[in-house]
């Protein structure tokens, strides 16, 4: 699963994270991250046998996981199928089908943002 | 050898063979060129790629009392009215003059807008003459309203387009769309195999008069576009970069919202996606054989769009084939690629002027006068001051 995973001030200097992968069978992947020493956030996958009881440490440890449905949607109606977002992505998430339709995998989107900001007819969007 | 007048019989007796540009490619493969010239009577092409070079002719109509429009704007954006009383011409790259909405509401949107049946504001003023006494204008206008409107595009459907690559440490923003820093992917805009000038590269058959596929209606080549350019270094038959061009004029009132879309690049301006398909009647086996190309056989320059000079340094040369799988190889790193100009839509629209001429609704018409093939080259301006770049 993709979350968003919210630190405190007080929590941005604990190794929370650390302790996960040590303790706990887990896969993660940070994909962003926008932490300093008032806190912020990072947007993390967590995959793994024992990623519910990972999931369920980090937020004891006083981290609020917020996780993401949604996070990029393509108006079919708007989209002309031109390509141009397709080689800005930057986890492959935007592809384009045997077709010629151009398609984007929510699942494995980031929401970097750089296909809506680039797209020419506006048919992208990123909904957190 | 066959001539117009016979393929255009067999169109009407429902006998005309018909293949898009891509069957071509294979029945040539298959049985030679001059076996394809005999079977097929006409290849049909296609493409929808961002098109700046656009726009449209309008005409309001009389005000009572009459009005000579000196300054107009539709949604905002401005047109040209250096023309008669209520002639207007609306380009597709003409931001918006809100400074809050600038490029990303262009003359493009209005030509979308107005295809789409929507109602535009038209606001326009004037010194006032004896003979048109009115100063100022505020109404609606709509496709069905106005006297005409006439899409003239000066400049379409270059024959090839080189590929667009950053070398610098920033992401650039241009009409190849979003170029990331260090070569971290290419941008190139063609149909290639399938893009109409490609299927005729020496212009044997396209010229003053074709008619064609323009954004869902019938329209018509009217001559070279500006900038054609004849005397580009040829591989395969066909010029490595871009060359020949189209202008093109149609009628909007015929057009089809699905083959037309007002767009913007970021931080570059507002274009328009233009959709246009040419019927090319196969008169013997010379234009089979040019009718076969297919993308491995067009070269395609990438050149770096980092340095921002008129002749921008070529990286490397590639072919539409490896282009459209997805990745090319530069300086052995995979970089992936964007095509920009919908394949999808241009097939779309090569499948569609197909079955209109299958089913004997497109008639071809015999050129007045053929696409140059020779003798062109466009200058550049010189600054008379100092270069500021
Ligand atoms: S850039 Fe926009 S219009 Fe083009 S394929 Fe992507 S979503 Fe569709
Ligand atoms: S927001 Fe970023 S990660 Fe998500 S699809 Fe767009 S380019 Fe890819």
């Amino acid at each position: 699963m993709k979350a968003w995973l919210y630190f405190s001030p007080k929590m941005a200097n604990k190794a929370v994270i650390t302790d996960l992968v040590k303790n706990f069978d887990v896969n993660f992947n940070i994909l962003r991250a926008d932490i300093d020493s008032q806190g912020g956030k990072m947007l993390m996958e967590i995959n793994g046998p024992e990623a519910e009881q990972g999931i369920a440490y980090i937020e004891n440890a006083g981290i609020n996981v917020s996780p993401i449905k949604r996070v990029v949607k393509k108006d079919e109606n708007m989209c002309i199928d031109c390509g141009a977002c397709v080689s800005l992505c930057p986890v492959h998430a935007i592809i384009v089908d045997d077709d010629w339709t151009v398609e984007v995998k929510d699942k494995e989107c980031i929401g970097c943002k750089l296909c809506s900001y680039s797209c020419p007819t506006k048919a992208i969007k990123v909904i957190e | 050898m066959k001539t117009i007048e016979e393929i255009n019989q067999r169109i009407k007796d429902g006998d005309a063979v018909v293949v898009t540009a891509t069957e071509m490619t294979q029945i040539v493969r298959e049985n030679g060129a001059e076996k394809a010239a005999e079977d097929i009577d006409v290849v049909t092409t296609g493409t929808f790629g961002a098109m700046c070079s656009s726009g449209a002719f309008l005409n309001f109509g009389h005000t009572d009392p009459p009005i000579k429009m000196t300054k107009t704007f539709l949604n905002g954006v401005e047109s040209y009215s250096g023309l008669a009383a209520v002639d207007t011409y609306i380009g597709a790259t003409q931001p918006s003059r809100n400074p809050d909405v600038g490029i990303e509401y262009g003359g493009a949107h209005v030509i979308e807008d107005l295809i789409n049946g929507k109602d535009v504001e038209l606001v326009a003023d004037s010194y006032g003459t004896d003979c048109y006494p009115l100063t100022e204008v505020k109404t609606q206008v709509n496709l069905e309203n106005l006297n005409d409107a006439v899409m003239i595009n000066p400049r379409n459907s270059y024959q090839n387009y080189a590929a667009a690559v950053n070398s610098t440490d920033e992401p650039i923003y241009t009409y190849m769309g979003t170029l990331l820093p260090n070569m971290g992917n290419v941008s190139f805009s063609s149909a290639g195999g399938l893009s109409p000038l490609l299927n005729d590269p020496y212009f044997q058959t396209i010229g003053l008069g074709t008619k064609i596929f323009l954004c869902g209606a019938e329209g018509y080549v009217i001559g070279e576009g500006t900038q054609h350019s004849t005397e580009v270094k040829r591989e395969n038959g066909v010029p490595v970069d871009g060359a020949g061009t189209m202008m093109l004029k149609g009628d909007m009132k015929q057009m089809d919202h699905e083959f037309i879309r007002g767009a913007t690049m970021p931080k570059y301006g507002s274009t328009l996606f233009v959709g246009v398909g040419v019927p090319i009647p196969v008169l013997n086996s010379d234009i089979a054989k040019r009718t076969a190309i297919a993308d491995e056989d067009i070269t395609c320059r990438v050149t770096d769009y980092g340095v921002a000079r008129r002749s921008k340094p070529t990286i490397l040369e590639t072919n539409y084939q490896e282009l459209r799988s997805g990745s090319i190889e530069i300086n052995g790193v995979e970089v992936e690629t964007s095509p920009l100009s919908s394949y999808k839509k241009a097939v779309k629209i090569a499948k569609e002027l197909q079955s209109w001429i299958e089913n004997g609704k497109f008639l071809l018409t015999s050129p007045v006068n053929l696409l140059a093939h020779e003798g062109y080259s466009p200058n550049p301006l010189k600054l008379g001051g100092k270069l500021l770049l």
